[in-house]
């Protein structure tokens, strides 16, 4: 049985909710003043985590997903040990994260969507994963062979002499990449790593996180809106909403976990309000709707228990309101679909 | 982190450092301007006001210049330990790395301390400059003895401390706006109170009082001593009256209370450091953009 790498045991986290306070409107040195006295008056807290638990085994690929604000960055954050939890554990190889933090990040590294913006605009991409290289205990020489490695592998070997200015943004995501890899540990956690990249890039990366990182049996976790980045990359899911952990498993467990029925889809012009209404008015469990070619043609996407009632009450309306139906399908639902309907509420 | 691993860091961050301020390479010429600026109105000033400062000037040899550049380049030296630690913080998290740099196996005082290397290096380089310029342009330096440089290592430990204190509030008091009260206040008492730019006796007796609270006062006394050679033992401060009755020298003072400063302020400022990084990654609030 493989090891368990990761473990994240009960681990709740909030903070605390200031009088909202503007920096602009009392200038510079008079800041901590006046910052001092708004924040002494709390308004609350936000509870990002709320007993969150998972174990990752060792050499597995693990995506949290879950909609903005539903606590994976938080999360990240709490395992990366650049953020305290309230109370719970947390392991990363054998290591009290919380206790032992220093010891923690010498076996993992966090990589944060938008890191790039940190680097020094003033350094070639070469000097700046130098630094950071050396801050992970590596010898000059040793730190030059790993850049020259890290930029082939994300093909940024040939800007390895400009300095970040000159990147395009998908470039910059890849040297936030490529500052993360630099640190050889069993672990990375990785917020968001195809954000900002085009379809082209965002699949590189994706290659390289499945088959290299993979091969060499490194442990990832990694956080994404995208259901199908999920499905792609991971071995394991979890479904991450308002700060608990609603659904975990492997992608053929989850599409069995919840039982949303089948997916009726049509394709149709001149779909209105109205139409939305009388549909939603169905026994159904859940709609999309999606709009193209300027709002003339819709995909509906339903969500049901009843199929074939549901495809004769939807043709129904659709042929008494007018509308063009272009095809209709019945079929399983994608993990997306479930997803999409988890998050909107409408699958417990 | 092992010592030669931190020393590695030490020197990335000052080649780092070093390639920032080239970057912009006329920087440094109009740097050297300023400096000859600073110091052509320092002895434009002594020239006009030479008659009235000399009697009031007296236990420090009498002249002007001397007096205001060797406090000048002392305060260079104490104000960038006093200031680089908060400025490695400000620039760290107002340009989005202090999260970057502490998801690194290294702990924060340290990376703190490592950043701040740099600029104090950069000062000492702009700080040759200048003494340079007003040793030609008249400065006169009559003794150079290894308790000067006690005194000035004394202050500058001290500063440093001062320094901890104070980028310790940028995470303690949310100081992040440009300034924070430790080294807003130690600044003003340093400029008006510590005898920079004239001589303490001319202040009320109250402000006088108040110039023993930064270690700024006591190396500007001990060092104008030393460097112009003073021989006579004329009390400055108002400490300087209590010590000699108890058959202490006003330099033997200044180095007692220096000590005091190097041996408390350090240790206050890394655990205070600590205090508020801890207190960061509680609230969450160790970067500016998530």
């Amino acid at each position: 049985m493989m090891r368990e790498v990761v473990v994240v045991k009960d681990v709740y986290k909030s903070y605390p909710k200031y009088k909202r306070f503007h920096p602009g409107t009392v200038l510079g040195q008079a800041h901590w003043f006046f910052a001092t006295l708004y924040r002494s008056k709390k308004e609350g807290i936000v509870e990002a985590l709320k007993g969150v638990s998972f174990t990752v085994r060792n050499g597995e690929i693990f995506a949290i997903i879950g909609p903005n604000g539903a606590g994976k960055t938080t999360l990240i954050k709490c395992i990366g040990a650049v953020l305290l939890p309230d109370r719970g554990y947390i392991e990363v190889d054998g290591i009290d994260v919380v206790r032992e933090p220093l010891k923690a990040k010498k076996k993992i590294n966090i990589i944060g969507a938008g890191y790039w913006a940190g680097f020094d605009w003033s350094l070639t991409l070469e000097e700046n994963l130098e630094l950071y290289a050396v801050l992970y205990g590596y010898s000059p020489k040793e730190a030059r062979k790993r850049i020259r490695e890290i930029l082939d592998i994300l093909k940024l070997r040939d800007k390895a002499k400009e300095n970040p200015t000159k990147l395009s943004s998908g470039e910059k995501q890849r040297l936030s990449l490529a500052r993360g890899f630099i640190a050889d540990v069993p672990v990375y956690l990785i917020d968001e790593p195809t954000i900002g990249l085009d379809p082209v890039g965002a699949r590189e990366v994706r290659d390289y996180i499945k088959r290299e990182l993979k091969r060499r049996g490194i442990t990832i976790i990694f956080t994404t809106h995208f259901m199908h980045e999920a499905e792609q990359l991971a071995d394991r899911i979890a479904i991450l909403k308002e700060g608990k952990i609603i659904a975990l498993g492997n992608p053929e467990e989850l599409k069995t976990k919840f039982d949303v029925g089948k997916l009726v889809e049509f394709k149709a012009y001149n779909i209105y309000e109205d139409i939305i209404k009388r549909i939603k008015a169905l026994e159904i469990t859940y709609l999309d709707v999606f709009y193209r070619n300027y709002g003339a043609e819709a995909i509906i996407k339903i969500l049901t228990k009843k199929p074939e009632e549901t495809l004769d009450n939807v043709i129904d309306i659709l042929l008494n309101s007018k509308s063009t139906i272009l095809s209709v399908d019945i079929r399983d639902p994608s993990l997306e679909d479930i997803y999409r309907a988890i998050i909107g509420g409408k699958v417990e | 982190m092992k010592g030669t691993n931190f020393l590695r860091v030490v020197y990335y961050f000052i080649k780092r450092d070093f390639k920032i301020w080239t970057y912009f390479k006329v920087n440094f010429l109009l740097e050297i301007i300023e400096i000859v600026v600073d110091v052509a109105t320092m002895a434009i000033i002594a020239f006009a006001t030479k008659d009235f400062l000399k009697q009031r000037l007296q236990a420090y040899g009498g002249d002007f210049f001397n007096y205001v550049i060797l406090g000048l380049v002392c305060n260079s030296i104490l104000s960038v330990a006093l200031t680089s630690p908060s400025t490695a913080i400000r620039d760290a998290y107002w340009n989005r790395r202090i999260e970057i740099l502490l998801s690194a196996p290294i702990s924060p005082p340290l990376i703190i301390t490592a950043l701040s290397i740099g600029p104090i290096i950069r000062a000492s380089m702009r700080i040759l400059v200048y003494l340079t310029i007003a040793l030609l342009v008249g400065l006169t330096i009559r003794s150079m003895t290894l308790l000067g440089l006690v005194i000035l290592i004394a202050g500058f430990i001290s500063s440093i401390g001062l320094g901890l204190i104070s980028s310790s509030m940028f995470y303690l008091l949310e100081a992040k706006g440009g300034g924070d009260p430790v080294e807003w206040i130690v600044n003003i008492i340093a400029r008006l109170f510590s005898g920079l730019y004239y001589p303490l006796d001319i202040l009320p007796e109250w402000c006088r009082w108040l110039s023993l609270l930064v270690p700024h006062t006591y190396v500007f006394d001990a060092e104008r001593r030393i460097l112009l050679g003073v021989t006579s033992n004329i009390p400055t401060l108002p400490l300087h009256l209590y010590s000699s009755s108890i058959g202490l020298t006003p330099i033997l003072t200044d180095l007692i209370i220096l000590t005091f400063y190097a041996v408390i302020t350090p240790p206050i400022g890394y655990y205070l450091l600590k205090r508020g990084f801890k207190k960061a990654l509680r609230d969450g609030r160790l970067s500016w953009w998530s």
